[in-house]
C-alpha cells in the first residue's frame, strides 16, 4: 500500500474515531443525566425546564466530534 | 414587553377592609405583597393583620359549608355546568358584598333544603347501581346455565346457590362435592356446566338447615358463589334466570326514576348552587388574604403592585364603590422593594407564543429586557436553518395548523402549534431560498429530470446558489461560516442586553463588562472581514488591536479575572453554534439516503414501486419527527446556554393578581 493509501486510511480511522468517541462520550453522560433527571421529574415535575436544558449540554462533545470527523474526513 | 408596575398602598378603616377586598378582588388586577414579607415597613405603628375569632369561625364554617355544596354538586352531576356571567350575577347580588353572617345564614338555609333529598337519593341511585352491575355481570353466567337449571327442581325446605370457576380448577369441583355432601350429611346435589374456555358454572342445591354452615364453607374455601339479589333470593332454579332478567328491567326503571328526580332538583338548583360555591369561594379568598395585609389599630393597610395604567381606575372604583374612606397611594420603592416587583408581561401576538419559554426558567427580572421578541425572531431562524427543506416545512405547517383547528381547547398544543407554525415557515422559506430542496435530494431530482438542469444554477458574486447540502465537501465550509456567523451576531445581541440591563439597574461595572464582549465581538468581526473576507484594508487590524485592548480593560475592570477567563468560554460558545451544520447536515444526509433507498426499492418495478413509496412516506416521517425535535432542543438550547447567560436575570416574584377564580380549591 502506498503513502496515500495510508494516509486516507488513517484519516478515515481518525474521523470514525473523531464522531464515534464523541458519540459514546455523549451516550454516557445523557444516560447519567437520562436516570437522575427522571428520579428528579417524578418529585419535582416543575424542573422539568431544567432537565431539558441539562440533557441537551452533553450533545457539544459529539457535535464537536462530528466537525472534527467531517474535517478529516474532507481531507482524505 | 415588561407591563411597568406601581407599587401601591391602600389604607382605609377596618370596617371598610371586606368591601375593598370585594372590589379588589373583583377587579383582579391588584398583585398584593405580603406584609409580613415587606422589606420595610413604612411606620412601626403598622404590624401584621391578624383574623380574629369571628372571622376564624367563619373561615371553619364557610370551608364546612362549601364542602356541603361541592359534595350536593358532585351528586347531581352538575360540577361542569357553566353558566353566562351576565345571569350568575344576578343570583345573591346582596351576598356578594354583604355581611358575613347574612351569608352563612342564607348559605346554610339553601344547603340544608337541598342537601337532605339529593343525599337520599344520590344514596339509593349508588345502591340501585351497585345491584344492577351484581346482576349484569351474573347474567351471561347464568344465561348458559339456563338449560340446565330448568331440569333441576328445588324441592320444598331446599335451596340453591350457583357458583362460578375457573376452568383451570375444574378439578376441584369433586373435591368441593366431597366436601359438601360431607357436611349436608348427603343432603345436597351438585350439577355444572361450561359456560365459556375459561369459566365453568355450577349449581348446589342443598338443605336450608345446612345454609349457614354450607356459606362458611364456601366463604373460607374462596370459591366464587354468584352475588344474587335479595328480591331473587328463595326462587327456584329453574326460574332464576328469568326472574333476574325482570329484576334487571326494574331496576333500569327505577334508575331511571331517580334520575328523573335528580334532574328536576338540578333543574331547579344548579345555577343557584353554583353561585352560591363561587361566592363562598370569593369570600374564603377574601378572608384567607387578611394574614398578608398590615394594619394599625384602626384601619387597615393593603401593600401591593397595580400595572401603571390601571392606578387611576382602581383608584375611581374605589372611590365609588367603597367610598371616599379608603385611599390608594402610589409609593417610591426602594431599591430593595423594585427586587420583589412582580413581572407581567405583554407582547405582540406573533411573539407571544414565545412566552412559553417561562415554563421552562422563570420569566426576566422586573426592569430588565424582556426577550421574548428576540426569541420569537432568532428561534424560527436557527430551526429553518437546521431543517431548510420545503417539503418538510410544508408538512410540518400541515400538522401546525391541524392542531390549531383540532386541538382548540388544549393550550398548550395551541401555543406549539403556534410556534411550529412560525418555525416551518422559516423552514420552508431557508429551503427555498438557500438550499432548493424538497424531501431531501428531490426537488434537485425533479429539476433536472424536468428543466435539464443541476446544481448550481446559479452564480452570485462568485458563490454558487444554491448551497447543496447534500455534497458535505462544498457545503461544509458555507455552512459552518454561517452558523459561527449566526452564533456571533446571536451572543452580540446577548451582551448588548446585558449593556441595557446594567444601564437600567445603574450597575456600571456591569455596563463596561458587558460592553466590553460587545466590542470584543466586534474586533472578531473586523479581525474576520480584514484578514479572510479581505473587503477591509490591512490598517484595519491595528484599529481592531486597539479595540481589543480596550475591551479586554473594560473587561477586567467590569468583571476582574474571573471575567477575563470568561472570554474563553465565549469563544467556546461561538464554535458551539457549529451544532447548527452538523445538524443541518445529518437531517439532509438522512433525507437524501431515505430518497436512494426507496429510488432502488422502485427500479425494480413492479409492486416494488408502490413498496418504495410507502418505505419513502414511512421514513421521511420519521425524519421530519427528528427534524422537529432536534432542532428544537438545540435552539431552545443556544437561547438558554449559550446566549442568555450573558444577560438573563430571572425574576423573584411572579405576577398573582387577586382575582377571582385564582383561588386553588
Amino acid at each position: 500500500m502506498n503513502a496515500e493509501a495510508w494516509r486516507t486510511a488513517f484519516l478515515s480511522i481518525g474521523a470514525a474515531l473523531a464522531v464515534g468517541s464523541a458519540a459514546w462520550a455523549t451516550a454516557y453522560a445523557q444516560a447519567r443525566i437520562g436516570s437522575a433527571g427522571s428520579g428528579t421529574m417524578a418529585e419535582k415535575p416543575e424542573l422539568a425546564g431544567t432537565y431539558v436544558l441539562l440533557i441537551a449540554i452533553p450533545d457539544t462533545i459529539v457535535v464537536m466530534g462530528f466537525v472534527v470527523g467531517i474535517m478529516l474526513a474532507m481531507k482524505a | 414587553m415588561q407591563i411597568p408596575m406601581v407599587n401601591v398602598e391602600i389604607i382605609g378603616p377596618k370596617k371598610l377592609l371586606f368591601a375593598t377586598l370585594a372590589t379588589l378582588h373583583k377587579l383582579g388586577i391588584l398583585h398584593i405583597q405580603d406584609f409580613s414579607k415587606d422589606t420595610a415597613p413604612d411606620t412601626l405603628l403598622t404590624h401584621e393583620m391578624k383574623m380574629d375569632t369571628a372571622q376564624e369561625k367563619d373561615e371553619q364554617t364557610f370551608e364546612t359549608l362549601l364542602a356541603r355544596i361541592n359534595g350536593t354538586i358532585s351528586d347531581l352531576g352538575i360540577a361542569g355546568l357553566r353558566f353566562l356571567d351576565e345571569e350568575k350575577s344576578r343570583l345573591y347580588p346582596e351576598l356578594r358584598t354583604g355581611s358575613a353572617e347574612h351569608l352563612l345564614e342564607r348559605a346554610k338555609e339553601i344547603t340544608d333544603e337541598i342537601e337532605g333529598p339529593t343525599v337520599k337519593l344520590a344514596e339509593q341511585k349508588s345502591e340501585l347501581e351497585a345491584e344492577y352491575w351484581r346482576l349484569k355481570k351474573c347474567e351471561p353466567i347464568l344465561e348458559k346455565i339456563q338449560p340446565l337449571a330448568e331440569e333441576i327442581t328445588t324441592p320444598a325446605g331446599f335451596e340453591f346457590i350457583a357458583l362460578s370457576l375457573d376452568r383451570a380448577a375444574k378439578e376441584d369441583l369433586g373435591h368441593l362435592e366431597k366436601d359438601l355432601n360431607q357436611l349436608t350429611e348427603g343432603q345436597c346435589e351438585l350439577f355444572s356446566m361450561d359456560v365459556d374456555d375459561d369459566t365453568t358454572a355450577a349449581i348446589f342445591i342443598f338443605n336450608s338447615t345446612f345454609s349457614p354452615a354450607v356459606h362458611r364453607f364456601l366463604f373460607k374455601a374462596d370459591v366464587n358463589v354468584l352475588q344474587l339479589s335479595p328480591e331473587l333470593a328463595g326462587k327456584p332454579a329453574k326460574h332464576i334466570y328469568d326472574s333476574l332478567k325482570d329484576r334487571l328491567k326494574d331496576l333500569t326503571k327505577q334508575k331511571k326514576q331517580l334520575a328523573k328526580e335528580l334532574k328536576k332538583i338540578s333543574n331547579r338548583w344548579s345555577m343557584n348552587l353554583i353561585v352560591l360555591r363561587e361566592i363562598l369561594h370569593s369570600r374564603l379568598a377574601e378572608l384567607e388574604i387578611v394574614p398578608r395585609l398590615g394594619s394599625t389599630s384602626y384601619a387597615f393597610v393593603i401593600s401591593g403592585w397595580l400595572p401603571q395604567k390601571s392606578v387611576h381606575n382602581v383608584r375611581e372604583l374605589l372611590r365609588k364603590e367603597v367610598g371616599e374612606e379608603v385611599t390608594l397611594t402610589t409609593l417610591k420603592p426602594t431599591s430593595n422593594k423594585w427586587e420583589t416587583a412582580p413581572v407581567a408581561l405583554k407582547n405582540p401576538s406573533w411573539a407571544k407564543p414565545f412566552q412559553f419559554f417561562y415554563q421552562l426558567i422563570k420569566p426576566p427580572k422586573y426592569g430588565t429586557v424582556d426577550p421574548t421578541s428576540f426569541i420569537a425572531i432568532f428561534f424560527p431562524i436557527l430551526f429553518g436553518v437546521v431543517v431548510g427543506d420545503v417539503g418538510y416545512g410544508l408538512v410540518i405547517l400541515a400538522v401546525a395548523l391541524l392542531v390549531k383547528r383540532k386541538l382548540k381547547g388544549m393550550v398548550l398544543a395551541q401555543v406549539f402549534a403556534s410556534v411550529a407554525l412560525i418555525a416551518s415557515i422559516s423552514a420552508i422559506f431557508f429551503g427555498a431560498v438557500l438550499f432548493v430542496e424538497l424531501f431531501g435530494n428531490l426537488g434537485e431530482e425533479l429539476i433536472a429530470r424536468f428543466f435539464g438542469l443541476h446544481p448550481p444554477y446559479l452564480n452570485i458574486l462568485g458563490l454558487d446558489w444554491p448551497i447543496v447540502r447534500g455534497e458535505p465537501e462544498t457545503s461544509f465550509p458555507i455552512l459552518m461560516t454561517m452558523a459561527i456567523a449566526i452564533g456571533v451576531i446571536h451572543l452580540s445581541m446577548g451582551f448588548a442586553f446585558g449593556l441595557i440591563n446594567g444601564l437600567r439597574t445603574h450597575h456600571y461595572r456591569h455596563v463596561y463588562e458587558k460592553g466590553g464582549f460587545l466590542l470584543l465581538m466586534i474586533v472578531l468581526v473586523l479581525a474576520v472581514f480584514t484578514n479572510w473576507v479581505k473587503v477591509l484594508p490591512q490598517g484595519t487590524n491595528y484599529l481592531a488591536l486597539a479595540l481589543g485592548g480596550v475591551a479586554v480593560i473594560a473587561i477586567a475592570v467590569g468583571g476582574g479575572v474571573q471575567a477575563i477567563t470568561e472570554i474563553f468560554g465565549t469563544f467556546a460558545n461561538i464554535i458551539s453554534y457549529s451544532r447548527l451544520m452538523a445538524l443541518s447536515l445529518a437531517g439532509v444526509i438522512m433525507a437524501n439516503a431515505i430518497n436512494v433507498l426507496a429510488s432502488r426499492m422502485g427500479a425494480l418495478g413492479g409492486v416494488a414501486i408502490v413498496g418504495g413509496v410507502i418505505l419513502a412516506v414511512f421514513l421521511h416521517a420519521i425524519n421530519i419527527i427528528i427534524c422537529v425535535l432536534s432542532p428544537s432542543i438545540h435552539s431552545l438550547r443556544l437561547h438558554l446556554v449559550e446566549c442568555f447567560s450573558k444577560f438573563y436575570e430571572p425574576a423573584t416574584v411572579d405576577y398573582e393578581p387577586f382575582q377571582l377564580g385564582g383561588e386553588k380549591r
